[in-house]
This record gives C-alpha cells, sequence and structure tokens, in this order.
C-alpha cells in the first residue's frame, strides 16, 4: 500500500517526507530534474476556533488518502493519527502553529485563518529541493464557501481527487505523456510544473462559473526544502 | 540483486565546516542525539524512551560498528592517535601550542571528514538492516527519518541510498541474506580504511601537521568507492555475499583484499605492528605507550540519559540550596510522628551533597518497611531537596541516630561518600540502596562492588572490565544474585543483591527490554548469578518505593 496522504505533527517532519519522495522518485525515474504536485491543508480544529468547513475536510481524510494515492500528497498540518485505532486524526495547536510560522518565516503568509489549502509544485534541481509557492493555488475556503465561490469544502476537494484521477488515466493511456506516475511512489512526476496540468482538469471538472478560486497566484516565493 | 554499472557508486563528501562535530554522532533530524561512540566511551544509545528511537538495539548496532571500525582498522587506530596528540598536547601544556594548534585545525577535521562517510555508511546500513529483520513495519519509517544532506544535515541518506541501489535492504529477503549483507559491507568498510596511514605515520621526517595529512591522502571514502566499483564491475558482490554466508569474516575479508583494485589493503595481523611503530615515532607527542599486544576485545554498548533532557529539566528546576534549619525540621517532625524518611544523596565531591528527605508511612510493626494500609490518618509532608554541605548532612544527622530508616544513594554517589571521615559507619544501620540511572558495564560493575563488599573496585579492574580484558571474573559475582524486579508502573529495574548482606541492594533503570538483556549479559560476565526467587516481598515493597523516582 502506498501511504499518500500524511498527517504532518511537525515541520520537520514535512521535510523529511518531501525529501524521502523526491530521493525516490529520482532514483526510480533516474530523472535529475522535475516536479511533484503537494497539496498543504491548514485546518483549525472547532475546539481552536475553527470552524465546521476545516472538520468536514478533516473527516475526509481517509477518503483522500485511498483516492488521491497515485498523484497528489496531501498534508495535513498540526494533525496526526491518534495512537489507537481507529487512529482518527489529532488535532495539535502547537504543532500547527509551528508549521504556520515556518511557512510565514518563508513569505507564505495570507492565511485565512480557519481552512486554507495551498497546492503547488514541490521540484528537484541541480541536487537541491525547492517548493515553488511563487506559482501556487492558495484558497481560503471558509471565506470561499462564505462568499458562494464554491458549494461545498468537500465537493470542491472531490474535484481535484477527480483531476489528480484524469491525470493518472492521461499518463497510462497516452505513452507520450509529459507526465509520469511513479510506480513506487504512485505520485505525478514532470520535468514541468503540473499544477497548471491539475488546475486544467480541475477547471474543467467543477465548471466555468467556478473558475475563480481556481487562479494561480504568488503564495509566496521558491523556497528552498532546508530553509523550511 | 547487484546492478549498477562500473563508476556509477559514489558516496557524498562532507565538511567539518558545515557538520562540525556532529560528525560523530547519529542524530535524528540533527536535533537529538540517538546514539554516539567516542573512543574509550564505547558504543553509547541514548535513553530510547526520550528519544523515541523505535529499535534501541539497531542504534546499538550501529554504534557498535563504528566501534568495530576504530579498533580494528588503520585509519581508526590512526584517528586514536591524533586524539591523543590532541588530547595531550592541549591539557598537559608541555608542547608547543603551535603543534597542537595545528592539529586541531587542520588534521583533525580532515580526519574525520575522509572516514565519515564509510563509517556512517556501515553503521547505518547495518542498523537498518537490523530494523528491516526485527521491525519490517518501521523500516520505511526509518529510512525516511534519517538526516540527509539535500536538508543541510549530515548525508546519513544519502551515503545509506548509495550502498542501498547495489544491496538494497528490504524487509522480504531472508535473515541469513540481510546479516550477509550487512558483514560484508562492514567488510568492505574495513577494507577502505585499512589503509597504510600507519605506515606513513611511522615513516614521516618531520612532525608537522603537513606530514600527518599526507599519511591520509588516500582516502577512506575513495577508496570504498573503488573497492566497490570494482567488485561489482566484475560481478563479484554476489559472489562475496555467498561467501559470506558460508565462510568466516575472516576469510572473506582475505578475498576482498585479493580481489580489490591495486592498492595497499592491511589486515589484522599487520594492525598492531603498524600501530606501535607509529606510536614510537610519535610518542612524545601521543604520550602513551602502545605495546604489541592486540586490542582489547569490543565493549558493550551503554544506555544512558539524555543529556538534553537533563539541561530541560535544570533548567525548569534550578537547584537551589536546602537551609540547614529546614532540613532539622523535617528529622524533627519525622521522628515525632514516627515516619520512615528515605534520604537520598547525590555527591559530585565529597564537600557538596544534593540532598533529597523524602517521608514514608512505615509499617509500624515492622519497621523499615512500608506501611500498607492506605488509609493512613493525615498527609505526608511534601519532599524535601536541595544542596547541602555532607559535614552539615552528618552533623544534623547526629542528633536523629534512627533516621533515616532507608538511604539511597543517586548513582556511584557512594564511593565518594565513603571517602568522608565517619560517613560510611553513619549509615550501617540503614537500608542501603544504590540506584543507578545510566546502564554502562563499568557502572554494573560499581553496583556489584556495592552489593558484595560496600567497598570501591579497585581501579585496574574497572579498567580491564571497560577494555574488555579478561579477568578472573568467576571470584567477581560470588555471593550476589540478579533478578528484574517490574514495577506496577511498568518500569522494569534490575536489582543485585546478596543473601548475606539483607541490608544492601544495587537497582539499575532499565529503560526498555533492550536494556534489560543487556543488563542481563552485563551480570553473566561479571560472574552475577540469575536468582531464582529474589529478594523477599517486604524489601520488594522498600525497593519498588525507592525505585518510583526512576520514571518520572
Amino acid at each position: 500500500m502506498f501511504e499518500r496522504a500524511y498527517s504532518i505533527s511537525a515541520i520537520s517532519d514535512f521535510r523529511q517526507r518531501i525529501n524521502d519522495n523526491m530521493m525516490r522518485l529520482e532514483r526510480e525515474t533516474r530523472m535529475s530534474e522535475f516536479a511533484v504536485p503537494v497539496c498543504i491543508l491548514l485546518l483549525l480544529d472547532q475546539a481552536n476556533g475553527g470552524n465546521a468547513v476545516g472538520e468536514e475536510i478533516v473527516r475526509r481524510f481517509n477518503l483522500i488518502d485511498v483516492e488521491s494515492r497515485n498523484v497528489i500528497d496531501f498534508y495535513f498540518m498540526g494533525w496526526s493519527r491518534g495512537k489507537s485505532e481507529p487512529f482518527a486524526l489529532e488535532f495539535d495547536l502547537s504543532a500547527f502553529q509551528a508549521c504556520r510560522q515556518a511557512l510565514s518565516k518563508v513569505g507564505v503568509e495570507s492565511f485565512g485563518g480557519y481552512a486554507d489549502l495551498l497546492l503547488f509544485d514541490a521540484w528537484l534541481r541541480s541536487g537541491r529541493v525547492s517548493l515553488d509557492f511563487s506559482h501556487a493555488l492558495h484558497i481560503d475556503l471558509a471565506d470561499a464557501l462564505a462568499s458562494k465561490k464554491i458549494n461545498s469544502a468537500g465537493g470542491f476537494l472531490e474535484g481535484l481527487l477527480q483531476a489528480a484521477e484524469g491525470i493518472r488515466d492521461d499518463a497510462s493511456s497516452d505513452s507520450s505523456a509529459v507526465i509520469r506516475i511513479s510506480d513506487k511512489l504512485g505520485l505525478a512526476v514532470a520535468k514541468r510544473s503540473i499544477l497548471d496540468f491539475v488546475l486544467d482538469k480541475w477547471g474543467k471538472i467543477i465548471g466555468g462559473s467556478s473558475l475563480v478560486p481556481l487562479a494561480v497566484r504568488r503564495a509566496g516565493s521558491v523556497v528552498d526544502l532546508a530553509k523550511l | 540483486m547487484t546492478s549498477a554499472k562500473q563508476g556509477q557508486f559514489r558516496l557524498p563528501r562532507v565538511k567539518w565546516s558545515k557538520h562540525g562535530v556532529s560528525l560523530l554522532s547519529l542524530r535524528q533530524g540533527a536535533l537529538e542525539i540517538l546514539g554516539q561512540y567516542t573512543p574509550g566511551d564505547g558504543p553509547v544509545v541514548v535513553d530510547p524512551r526520550w528519544t523515541k528511537a523505535a529499535v534501541p538495539e539497531a542504534i546499538a548496532m550501529h554504534e557498535t560498528i563504528h566501534q568495530f571500525l576504530y579498533k580494528n582498522t588503520a585509519v581508526g587506530a590512526f584517528t586514536q592517535l591524533l586524539l591523543f596528540i590532541l588530547e595531550r598536547n592541549s591539557t598537559h601544556g608541555n608542547r608547543p601550542h603551535s603543534v597542537a594548534a595545528g592539529f586541531a585545525h587542520e588534521v583533525v577535521p580532515a580526519c574525520f571528514e575522509i572516514q565519515w562517510c564509510v563509517q556512517e555508511l556501515a553503521a547505518t546500513y547495518t542498523e537498518l538492516s537490523a530494523v528491516a529483520r526485527s521491525n519490517p513495519g518501521l523500516l520505511e519509517q526509518e529510512i525516511r527519518g534519517l538526516p540527509s544532506g539535500r536538508l543541510d544535515q549530515p548525508p546519513y541518506r544519502e551515503a545509506f541510498d548509495a550502498m542501498d541501489r547495489l544491496l538494497p535492504v528490504r524487509s522480504d529477503i531472508a535473515k541469513e541474506r540481510s546479516m550477509a549483507q550487512s558483514t560484508l559491507v562492514s567488510l568492505l568498510a574495513a577494507a577502505s580504511m585499512n589503509s597504510d596511514c600507519l605506515v606513513r605515520m611511522a615513516e614521516v621526517k618531520e612532525h608537522t601537521s603537513k606530514a600527518l595529512l599526507s599519511c591520509i591522502a588516500d582516502r577512506p571514502d575513495s577508496r570504498f568507492e573503488r573497492i566497490v566499483n570494482h567488485l561489482d564491475a566484475n560481478g563479484l558482490l554476489e559472489l562475496l555475499l555467498e561467501e559470506v554466508q558460508s565462510f568466516p569474516p575472516e576469510r572473506v575479508y582475505k578475498r576482498i583484499v585479493a580481489e580489490a583494485p591495486r592498492m595497499p589493503i592491511f589486515g589484522d595481523s599487520d594492525l598492531v605492528e603498524q600501530i606501535h611503530r607509529a606510536n614510537q615515532t610519535w610518542s612524545d607527542f601521543t604520550q602513551v605507550n602502545v605495546g604489541k599486544e592486540r586490542p582489547a576485545a569490543e565493549s558493550l554498548p551503554s544506555i544512558v540519559e539524555s543529556r538534553v533532557r537533563e539541561q530541560q529539566q535544570l533548567a525548569a528546576n534550578p537547584v537551589q540550596e536546602l537551609p540547614v534549619d529546614q532540613f532539622r525540621e523535617r528529622l524533627v517532625h519525622t521522628e515525632r510522628k514516627a515516619l520512615g524518611l528515605i534520604l537520598e544523596l547525590w555527591l559530585r565531591d565529597s564537600s557538596q551533597a544534593y540532598v533529597a528527605a523524602r517521608p514514608y508511612f512505615l509499617d509500624k510493626d515492622n519497621a523499615p518497611f512500608p506501611g500498607t494500609d492506605d488509609s493512613e490518618p493525615e498527609a505526608l509532608p511534601a519532599d524535601l531537596a536541595g544542596l547541602m554541605s555532607t559535614s552539615e548532612v552528618l552533623r544534623e544527622l547526629a542528633a536523629f541516630p534512627a533516621l533515616p530508616q532507608i538511604v539511597v544513594f543517586g548513582d556511584d554517589s557512594w564511593r565518594r561518600w565513603d571517602k568522608i571521615p565517619n560517613a560510611r559507619a553513619r549509615f550501617d544501620s540503614c537500608v542501603r540502596v544504590c540506584r543507578q540511572t545510566d546502564l554502562t558495564p563499568e557502572y554494573v560493575l560499581y553496583l556489584l562492588g556495592f552489593v558484595q563488599s560496600g567497598h570501591d573496585v579497585p581501579r585496574v579492574i574497572v579498567n580491564d572490565f571497560r577494555s574488555g580484558a579478561k579477568f578472573p571474573s568467576e571470584f567477581m559475582g560470588k555471593g550476589v544474585e540478579v533478578v528484574v524486579l517490574k514495577l506496577k508502573s511498568g518500569g522494569l529495574v534490575g536489582c543485585l543483591f546478596s543473601r548475606s548482606e539483607p541490608k544492601r541492594y544495587g537497582l539499575q533503570k532499565l529503560h526498555t527490554e533492550f536494556a534489560m538483556q543487556l543488563f542481563l549479559e552485563i551480570c553473566e560476565r561479571l560472574g552475577i548469578a540469575s536468582s531464582a526467587d529474589g529478594p523477599t516481598g517486604q524489601f520488594v515493597n522498600l525497593l519498588s518505593m525507592v525505585s518510583l523516582d526512576f520514571y518520572f
């Protein structure tokens, strides 16, 4: 089984996991330069001032784990699996804040406060791993829901998962596809940004009237993973 | 299967200026030390309950490989001589400072840089192979947690990956094959570290840093790459793996030497003479005598408390003076209320002690044992603790001959307490307990001395045991038995006791099951017999009471 959706209790875990993926992909693909999509979810639980949106997404954690495992990594910052079955996600405010501070330190600051999604490319270039926040999708899910830009957080994420599925199908049916799916990790790998592929698919799924939230913007700069 | 093409195997390089002293330590996320090896101290595992190391025995194996490579290779011996030079010139001050400064700034960092990857590759590979065999479900997590050069940490991950591409560490391969892979990697590391550095060291004309640097020009990391690439290109790695599973390591090592590309590779039989000659040339600087005996056996690992944890606890609870009048009042109160008193003493030297006075309810008909009735009429006063001079402690105790009922010495503090005039006799009527936290072969020997005779262990025996030299162990543990107690909290405590000394006990904190196995192995080496029935139930209650501080 692949373990694709990760709960991240500290920023060092996030670093180690991204680095681990990139090293394994480098070894498997023998490519020295490539990008993979990464999705960060910053969700407050209701006990610590969050709202229902965050908790709705957390409830879908296991679904995301299964459905996304062949394309995108999801990282739930500040959440960790419980120590006993059924291993439900547990929120740790100090870990969440540490993750937010680490992102803020590298210039990724504009969080809505309740439930944010950040989708971007992680790159391997010249033997280093970097996170490209300069070309990212950043959505304040709570705000998008309140302003009716999206109908529901769960449905919105479902579109992302379907987009991921579409990319996987494309890659497997087209031998010339620029996106490759890792045999060992299941991640999507490409020599150019995958974010645009994902957004293109996603946009088609949710329809033209809902495209506004899917605008790529500069959420920060390109950050060396070691500096995070 | 081995599959790399010739020239593909390459190790990362490290820089002292970037990674500093952590080159010697295995680190988790470059934040917490899991274990370490320094020549003289043996392999050390930091309390796995603190570091959350999932497989502590694998950490011990990691550090044991460092010990093997330091004790049994030319570069390892070179490093030890170099450290002697550095230490003696720094501490004795009877050599030109410029020489010591030169060594410190140039040779020592360079010496660690050239061997770091080989050492850590062999050690990490062995560690993770052990994880794959014993806890396969944790293998991916352990690999993922390795510090990585790409995260600006020491490149454990890159070093491991380089070898893993050729000889993959997997949880689904046979145990014999996994162990053979580990052994082969360690032998390859040994071959790469058995260069001619000691021969060169013996032949230098000038005692300079430059001369020493020239001795290690044939770097172990480059040698390792050349050896592995050559063996791989000629399809010999698989052949060697088969031999490891059929023949002793010494024989396989000779085969590696025979099959390796042309380069000086020495063996066990050359090393003793080489170290002796190299030291002769540099003896004015090393200031040690190195005979022609074979190196001492490798010592068992130790498990020690985290120094980070100790510092955090000290910062949170700074040590304060314990006013004499408070201590006196506590003694008066204890006597008046007919309570029991545990007096705990920690001494760094003979003049001052960290004192903890802990009251307990006595079993009134059967003192000094703790009472078993939970419905005591009033709450016990809080524990009292702080620093006092040892002379004050003795003076205040003089007026209370029945107190304390139990004295607990922290670690080997009793050795320093006994050096104070009349101090040893003061506790003759008490139950005396030595409570040992760090688990090291040396400290278990002290624990044995405490229980057996109450006298300090002669230094020569300690040194022999520490270095792994043989000594008449059949006399060592005579009359002493060992038993492992399980506390209600689940914590494990090793207990040494003697039926002829029913009021003297040695307690050893056992951090994990691995610690228990290690403790029992040390006891066996010391000739301490396993007890069938342990101390009496009353003493088990008493010892459980004084063991609680092990697990806070």
